[in-house]
């Protein structure tokens, strides 16, 4: 069940960080939603799970 | 036959599973925003109980003393007197303080010390001891002997056992020997020049005015087509007596990211006769904060506004921001904002900004026409059929018509709010938010 998640946690958090950039590139940088601690949680948060499902992924293709 | 339609029947189902996982992510993704939003914006992050603090370079146990030089004296090899003073009634206790020059530039000549004060001079610094001075301590003549490298060039005095100064710099003020050069340095006290804007103690108050002998504040509702747009604004004309009457404050009087109020609590709380949003400092983790004198951070974020304690307001861009200069002049900052961008340029108007919100939107601004008199700005917006929202470029025009000299944008959009009396009195968009800041007005 938590392998299944996991990449949609992922894809998850991209489409998050998609949102913010956007936010913060064109829109109000004054929200100031990149530069704080909880988004740099999250960016390590999506760091982790990048490595476990590439990891997983490869795992998969290895044995297969 | 029969496999091509198991094929396609199966191709569609796939697709609609493909589409469904999509849908999934994408509702994951929105809930993972909505509790980003929570924590990021209602939850407070840092802080605590009680005001965060920080070093205070206007408290600190070191002092950067700016000498702003003219051109020609750099050129020239010119003789300069550099004298001190201690300004707005900071009282000095005993103690001593170096100030320390490069000998390689500076030649010192002469110096001759108040009453009070003593000194000695030694190679690339001179010991200052101080006793119970007056407002002038000393007056040392200097000649330029080397290429300054820094415009402006600085002398550092550094503590020793210079103990208190009451939380206000020394400041320094740089002649050409004959004091004509130099602009007068106001010590804030605004109540002669203003003295018809005052009264003698009692308290005049209408529906839109509010008169003491400390402060004249007057709101006015101003209704009309910009552009082709229905705008209502509200100006509120601002004289103080001191500086000092120029106040802001932190929601539930807490320094922190992630506190915020009501307006209208806050405004009845501080018995404020006027307040409105500030720069909603508490969303970010950096930019300049300085409050009621008190210095809380100094990160750049954007442009930059100043209030000094001699009443004179200036924008600064965040390129050009130097907290240790900016702080040394003017007898030290009383209030700083960063959020912007600066409306004007020397008065004029502007066309381009440093900001990516430009379209039409509730705006908050405050205004500077001279020390000791301001204005501030609150403009609906949003809100279709009855006032909808300046551009940058128009509130821009708007300060230029008003007559004021510096102008600078403040937290806008649903943040606009403006509390007269203690009661709301533009009309925000959706009611408002809770902000993290003002500024005010207080009442007597």
């Amino acid at each position: 069940m938590f392998k299944k998640l996991l990449p949609h946690i992922t894809v998850a958090i991209s489409l998050m960080f998609i949102v913010l950039l956007i936010i913060d590139m064109f829109v109000n940088d004054a929200m100031a939603f990149i530069n704080n601690d909880i988004f740099k949680w999250l960016c390590l948060i999506f760091c982790v799970l990048v490595i476990v499902v590439s990891g997983l992924l490869m795992y998969y293709l290895y044995k297969k | 036959m029969v496999k091509r339609r198991r094929e396609k029947k199966r191709y569609k189902r796939n697709i609609e599973r493909i589409l469904a996982i999509i849908v999934f992510d994408i509702v994951l993704a929105g809930i993972g925003l909505v509790i980003f939003s929570f924590f990021h914006h209602v939850l407070p992050q840092s802080g605590g109980a009680g005001v965060a603090l920080e070093k205070n370079p206007g408290q600190s146990d070191v002092y950067t003393i700016t000498l702003v030089l003219q051109t020609s004296l750099s050129e020239n090899k010119e003789n300069f007197i550099a004298e001190g003073f201690l300004k707005n009634g900071a009282n000095l206790s005993d103690g001593e303080f170096e100030m320390i020059y490069t000998s390689d530039t500076l030649e010192y000549i002469d110096c001759s010390a108040e009453e009070g004060v003593s000194f000695s001079p030694e190679d690339g610094r001179l010991v200052f001891s101080f006793s119970s001075p007056g407002e002038k301590l000393f007056s040392c003549e200097f000649r330029i002997i080397g290429k300054l490298s820094d415009s402006p060039a600085k002398f550092v005095a550094e503590s020793g056992n210079f103990v208190s100064i009451d939380g206000k710099p020394v400041v320094v003020k740089i002649t050409d020997g004959t004091e004509t050069e130099t602009p007068e340095v106001s010590d804030g006290d605004f109540s002669r020049k203003f003295s018809d804007k005052f009264t003698g103690g009692e308290i005049v108050k209408t529906e839109n005015t509010y008169i003491s002998q400390n402060v004249n504040v007057k709101l006015e509702n101003v209704r009309k087509t910009v552009n082709g747009k229905q705008i209502s604004f509200f100006v509120a004309d601002i004289y103080v007596s001191r500086v000092e009457y120029f106040r802001t404050g932190f929601a539930k009087d807490t320094y922190g990211r992630g506190y915020s109020q009501d307006i209208e609590d806050f405004s009845q709380q501080k018995n404020a006769i006027l307040a409105v949003n500030g720069d909603y400092y508490g969303a970010r983790a950096v930019g300049v904060v300085v409050r009621n004198g008190v210095y809380y951070r100094g990160d750049l974020y954007e442009d930059v506004l100043v209030l000094w304690n001699d009443g004179v307001m200036e924008t600064f861009e965040a390129s050009e921001f130097d907290f240790d200069t900016v702080q040394a002049q003017h007898g030290g900052i009383w209030q700083a904002w960063s959020f912007g961008p600066e409306l004007l340029d020397s008065g004029v108007s502007k066309t381009s900004f440093n900001s990516k919100v430009i379209p039409s939107n509730p705006r908050s601004a405050v205004g500077y026409y001279e020390p000791g008199h301001y204005c501030i700005v609150v403009v609906d917006g949003r809100q279709s059929g009855y006032s909808e929202g300046l551009r940058m470029e128009e509130i821009s025009e708007l300060f230029a018509e008003l007559g004021c000299k510096v102008a600078y944008n403040l937290d806008g959009g649903q943040s606009s709010v403006l509390t007269w009396d203690g009661k709301l009195a533009n009309s925000p968009y959706k009611g408002g938010r809770t902000v993290s800041d003002f500024i005010y007005i207080p009442e007597e």
